[in-house]
């Protein structure tokens, strides 16, 4: 055999171990404690990403006021940040948390801003010509407009915090799927390494295809090619 | 029903940004109750800003639009046809009547619907309606909330002669019974002559009225004289070979 079986595990020697871990080690409750993390960040950054995005792309001084610190933000190294937070905060999962939300929503704001700013002036003009009352005009005309600039932004958000919320874990803190992996490169387990990577891939394929995917499908129905 | 209210214009500037002349300037039109009346004129000499002004989607003018004596604005909102359907595409097609009318029961906007032959169409989204159905969806949307006043801008523009003959149809028989006030723009004095009780045409910047011509007579011979009218005002600007309906 060219390669030692030690460093080159098989799919089913990776199955076994993810069972194992599962079963009688952290895994789940490293999984719970990573999904948790990414869960805070990704709605936190998106909530504050959005909102911003909206001011900024309706209000054209405050878009030039600040596009200068939003480009700043979306070049700022990610780890940079973590380090910079976790010495100022300690190791902390406010210092964790705030990191992933920091490198995250400028992207937000940027895909939010971009949407409302290809909002067509003639739907403005119908709603006007209708009368519509706010509240009515941001559901029939405001809302559907944005939402798949907000169904973009969670994707490549998402697609982000999950690899960013890895780094930290690694970086610093007690537990997690980032941490487990960091123990077990100390002891170049790389079935260990290949199990937890497999159970957080799944996991990310179920929340795709479970979650973020049908929702795209039933918000998007309207368009001739909805996916 | 109610019929159509009074309206009276009065523009004394309207102006766009960064355009030395304005597009209207001491501009009066005063038309009659349950009248149609067709704005005629050449391109970008201010018809669809008429409408606009009179809808409130530009309200960025010196001036009053009142209806029976009371700020347009303050009113209950006018049918608008756009020049293009305009309807929401992430609404169905009922969805898109209510968005104009949202105490209209289902059952209501359904017989709105079948008055249009779209009666099979209501849970459809536009994109997959035909751009013939989706104009007549427009008609439905402008007719649903029972406006008194109702502005057409272009209608026809685009539309094989078939499709214009429908909305034709449509049109008047809309009109024949709800008797709203209408304010139909068009560069087409065919469409003028078909539909209005009156005319006016529009020349110059700032724009004025060159001539108003009311019809008590049948739409044949109408659109004869709003044709003669139209060439001899404007010099022959009416399109060429366009066909003279038998007097």
């Amino acid at each position: 055999m060219v390669f030692a079986n030690r460093l080159f595990p098989s799919p089913i020697a990776v199955g076994w171990e993810m069972w194992v871990l599962g079963t009688q080690a952290n895994l789940l409750p490293d999984l719970g404690k990573t999904l948790l993390r990414a869960g805070l960040a990704f709605f936190i950054a998106m909530a504050l990403g959005t909102a911003l995005g909206i001011v900024l792309g309706r209000v054209r001084w405050l878009d030039r006021l600040f596009s200068a610190w939003l480009l700043v933000g979306l070049n700022l190294p990610a780890i940079v940040v973590a380090i910079v937070l976790y010495i100022w905060l300690g190791l902390t999962e406010v210092a964790l948390i705030s990191a992933v939300v920091i490198n995250k929503v400028p992207l937000v704001v940027t895909t939010i801003r971009e949407g409302v700013r290809s909002f067509l002036p003639a739907y403005e003009e119908l709603a006007q010509a209708l009368r519509l009352s706010p509240w009515r005009k941001l559901l029939l005309v405001f809302l559907p407009q944005l939402l798949p600039f907000v169904l973009a932004a969670a994707r490549t958000g998402l697609s982000l915090i999950w690899k960013i919320v890895l780094v930290f874990e690694v970086l610093g803190s007690d537990g997690g799927v980032g941490y487990r992996v960091s123990v077990l490169f100390q002891f170049f387990d790389i079935g260990g390494i290949l199990a937890y990577t497999g159970a957080f891939i799944l996991v990310v394929l179920a929340f795709e295809y479970g979650l973020l995917r049908p929702l795209e499908r039933r918000i998007l129905r309207w368009r001739a090619d909805p996916a | 029903m109610a019929r159509g209210p009074g309206l009276s214009l009065q523009i004394i500037e309207k102006r766009f940004p960064g355009r030395p002349v304005p597009v209207f300037a001491g501009f009066a039109l005063d038309v009659e109750p349950a009248t149609v009346l067709a704005v005629l004129g050449p391109s970008g000499i201010g018809k669809s800003t008429l409408l606009r002004l009179v809808a409130g989607i530009d309200r960025d003018f010196h001036g009053t639009v009142e209806l029976d004596g009371i700020n347009a604005f303050q009113a209950p909102p006018p049918g608008f046809v756009f020049q293009d359907p305009r309807l929401l595409p992430w609404l169905t097609v009922i969805g898109n009547i209510r968005a104009a009318a949202p105490a209209m029961s289902r059952a209501a906007a359904l017989a709105a619907l079948a008055r249009m032959g779209l009666a099979g169409e209501a849970d459809a989204y536009p994109h997959q309606l035909s751009g013939g159905m989706q104009r007549r969806v427009a008609l439905a949307r402008a007719f649903a909330h029972n406006a008194r006043l109702l502005l057409l801008d272009e209608p026809f523009v685009s539309l094989d002669r078939t499709l214009v003959d429908d909305m034709y149809r449509l049109i008047s028989r809309l009109i024949g019974l709800t008797s709203p006030t209408v304010l139909l723009v068009s560069h087409q004095p065919q469409d003028a002559a078909r539909l209005a009780d009156r005319v006016v045409v529009l020349d110059g910047r700032p724009a004025r009225i060159i001539a108003d011509l009311r019809f008590p007579i049948p739409a044949a011979s109408r659109t004869r004289q709003v044709l003669a009218a139209y060439e001899h005002q404007l010099g022959g600007f009416a399109q060429p070979g366009m066909p003279l309906p038998p007097a």
